[in-house]
């Protein structure tokens, strides 16, 4: 995607932000209204200034190699996204210890799966043994729970 | 002030020596792996600090800074790629000494430079910061609203592809910043029901989203796995140190320290600025110029002291007037806040029992990480082979544990989260996440000056206004917002002019 569509999009979705938030702050008394209303007036017309602007500058022309590389990238992008929402999701539910087992080896995969197999759990096991010694039995710091570990 | 040293001295204890150690090994190692910066070690370590007393858990957080600013240089000079931003201009004579065979040598500049660096950066935020927060109590309302637009002229600075698109992030961070209870009436702003949201955005969770798990995703797409040069790692020799070469280039180490202490006080200016403008000066004042860029031991220690002199310089602003330097400072920032202090005159004298252990412990870390460096170079070299995917991995599950220990909450966890998804589009759109972070840490002071002013002219705007323009500190202020913002679209303007 050349940069020009970019920021086509970024300047109408945040736009459409910037402006639902200025709507949404003429509802506020007085006070509380003056600083979102002048802040997001002033986002929603440097987004339209954006926009405008895409129409008039000279891009520079993308090359032939991040066009190839397009769609490994938003595979990548979207397992990993999907992978941290999922474990974010689970921890609570499952429990820290196995999700954060199972987020490594599945992660760690997904980056690089030109590993040896046995080294994804090994490594996996290796920092919940660190997170546990540091975090919970030095530090005391709280970790999430859930039905197991 | 020797009854405040004498407060200091607690950062002597055994527990904080060891904190500043741990921190120190921590920092170079997250320093040195590319991609990882000091801004993410600090966000992703902050969770570290929740189980420590505020004193200790500053210290440690001092060690990660100075020894990651340090531990930047040796990916700079061992694979060309700098660890940290502010390594950038190492890569000049750090890499082509590697390539000549003299990359242990290139490791031991960097590191008795850099501490150089650091200690003239220590010994001015020791200093200044007690005397600037002294000045900061002729501030009222409308001038702490002013120093809070200062701060956010910095985007100015920050934003080198777009001023555009670099207002238009501090406008979205001072917006987020508006999310929950007002600050006069309590009203709820922004919160849609949501009673999470009533006490605001929760700034830890937001940074690590907008840094850590930001950089995290720019990784996972980068085409990369493990950025070596084995050769380089493995001929790598680390020569015997002699005593001469502490002090190799006394004047070097002096001038370009005192340069990268001040640059990094001016909001805005990095590590980057400083090692390019030192390395200049030294080149231009060197008796043989024709040397450097072509593996120049004095190239090395110019960058070094003057990037590690920006870290003790970046805090003074944050530390005594709440704005912060640069993006770690930004991070420390909330790290202070985290441990229930605010920036200003009371942090120098309600709570200096933290303060200046914290002071201390930063001078400090200049040692632990010159005997650390000094003696495991060659082992720290090593975790620039660190896997990418496991490393990543990891990164993944620090960001996690940091947002939901701030305050034991899941929903914090997913701000994070939001944060970072947001952060990573609006960066691959050329929007400064930094900008962002400003705006945000901005905000609340920004509003809560503006406001009291407006409240002690029962509310009328031109009376307001009219006070801005004529109380003498506010003119000052505002003659130097204006300053902030011009002089960066002026040498830019002439750069390109230049070019033309």
């Amino acid at each position: 995607m050349s940069m020009r569509i970019k920021e086509r999009i970024s300047a109408l979705v945040l736009g459409a932000v910037f402006t639902f938030s200025f709507l949404y702050s003429l509802a506020f008394p007085d006070i509380p209204s003056i600083m979102p209303k002048y802040f997001s007036l002033g986002g929603a017309l440097l987004c339209a200034a954006l926009f405008i602007r895409t129409f008039f500058l000279q891009y520079g022309g993308e090359s032939a190699e991040a066009k190839g590389v397009e769609k490994r990238t938003i595979v990548l992008l979207a397992g990993a996204i999907a992978a941290l929402t999922v474990y974010i999701v689970l921890i609570t539910v499952v429990g820290y210890y196995v999700t954060t087992f199972a987020f490594i080896v599945v992660m760690a995969r997904m980056i690089d799966p030109n590993r040896k197999l046995w080294q994804y759990p090994v490594v996996s096991l290796g920092v919940l043994v660190l997170i546990y010694l540091i975090f919970s039995m030095f530090l005391s710091v709280p970790l999430p729970k859930g039905i197991l570990l | 002030m020797l009854a405040n040293l004498m407060l200091g001295m607690e950062a002597f204890t055994p527990y904080n020596l060891l904190l500043l150690m741990g921190g120190t090994v921590l920092g170079i190692v997250f320093g040195a792996l590319p991609g990882v910066s000091s801004t993410m070690g600090v966000a992703v370590l902050i969770p570290l600090t929740y189980g420590m007393n505020p004193a200790s858990g500053l210290i440690l957080l001092a060690a990660i800074y100075c020894g990651s600013t340090y531990g930047g240089s040796i990916s700079a000079t061992l694979l060309n790629t700098p660890g940290t931003p502010a390594s950038a201009a190492t890569t000049l004579d750090g890499f082509p000494m590697t390539r000549n065979g003299r990359g242990g040598e290139a490791l031991t500049e960097a590191c008795i430079a850099s501490f150089w660096g650091g200690i003239v950066g220590a010994l001015a935020l020791m200093f200044m910061a007690p005397v600037i927060a002294n000045l900061s109590l002729a501030f009222g309302p409308h001038e702490n609203a002013l120093m809070a637009v200062f701060g956010l002229t910095i985007i100015v600075s920050l934003s080198n592809g777009s001023l555009l698109k670099g207002f238009i992030s501090g406008l979205l961070g001072l917006l987020i910043a508006t999310v929950g209870m007002d600050i006069t009436t309590a009203f709820p702003r922004f919160t849609f029901g949501i009673t999470a949201l009533f006490g605001g955005i929760a700034t830890i969770p937001a940074i690590v989203g907008l840094y850590s798990l930001t950089q995290l995703l720019s990784s996972v797409t980068e085409k990369t796995g493990v950025v070596t040069n084995e050769d380089n790692l493995k001929n790598l020799t680390i020569p015997k140190l002699k005593l001469k070469d502490l002090v190799r280039y006394p004047m070097v180490y002096l001038k370009c320290s005192i340069i990268g202490a001040f640059i990094g006080i001016v909001p805005g200016a990095g590590g980057n600025i400083a090692g390019y403008i030192a390395y200049n000066e030294t080149k231009r004042a060197s008796r043989t110029p024709e040397e450097f860029g072509k593996g120049c031991r004095e190239g090395v220690a110019a960058t070094e002291s003057a990037n590690n002199a920006v870290c003790g310089g970046s805090l003074i602003p944050m530390l005594t007037l709440g704005i912060p330097g640069n993006s770690v400072a930004a991070v420390l920032m909330g790290g202070l806040m985290i441990h229930g202090l605010n920036p200003g005159y009371s942090l120098f004298t309600r709570s200096a029992h933290i303060t200046y252990p914290f002071l201390m412990g930063f001078f400090l870390a200049q040692f632990a990480f010159l005997i650390l460096g000094l003696l495991g170079a060659k082992q720290f070299s090593k975790v620039v082979k660190t896997p990418k995917g496991f490393l990543l991995a990891g990164i993944g599950v620090l960001c996690v544990v940091g947002s939901f220990a701030a305050s034991n909450n899941i929903f914090d966890v997913y701000v994070m989260l939001a944060f970072g998804v947001a952060g990573y589009f609006l960066k691959i759109c050329g929007f400064d996440i930094s900008a962002i972070v400003l705006g945000l840490m901005l905000g609340p002071l920004a509003e809560a000056g503006f406001i009291q002013a407006y409240s002690l002219n029962h509310y009328n705007l031109g009376n307001t206004l009219t006070d801005f323009l004529t109380r003498p500190l506010c003119v000052i202020l505002i003659a130097v917002c204006i300053l902030s913002v011009a002089s960066p679209l002026i040498s830019s303007r002439k750069k390109a002019k230049a070019r033309a």
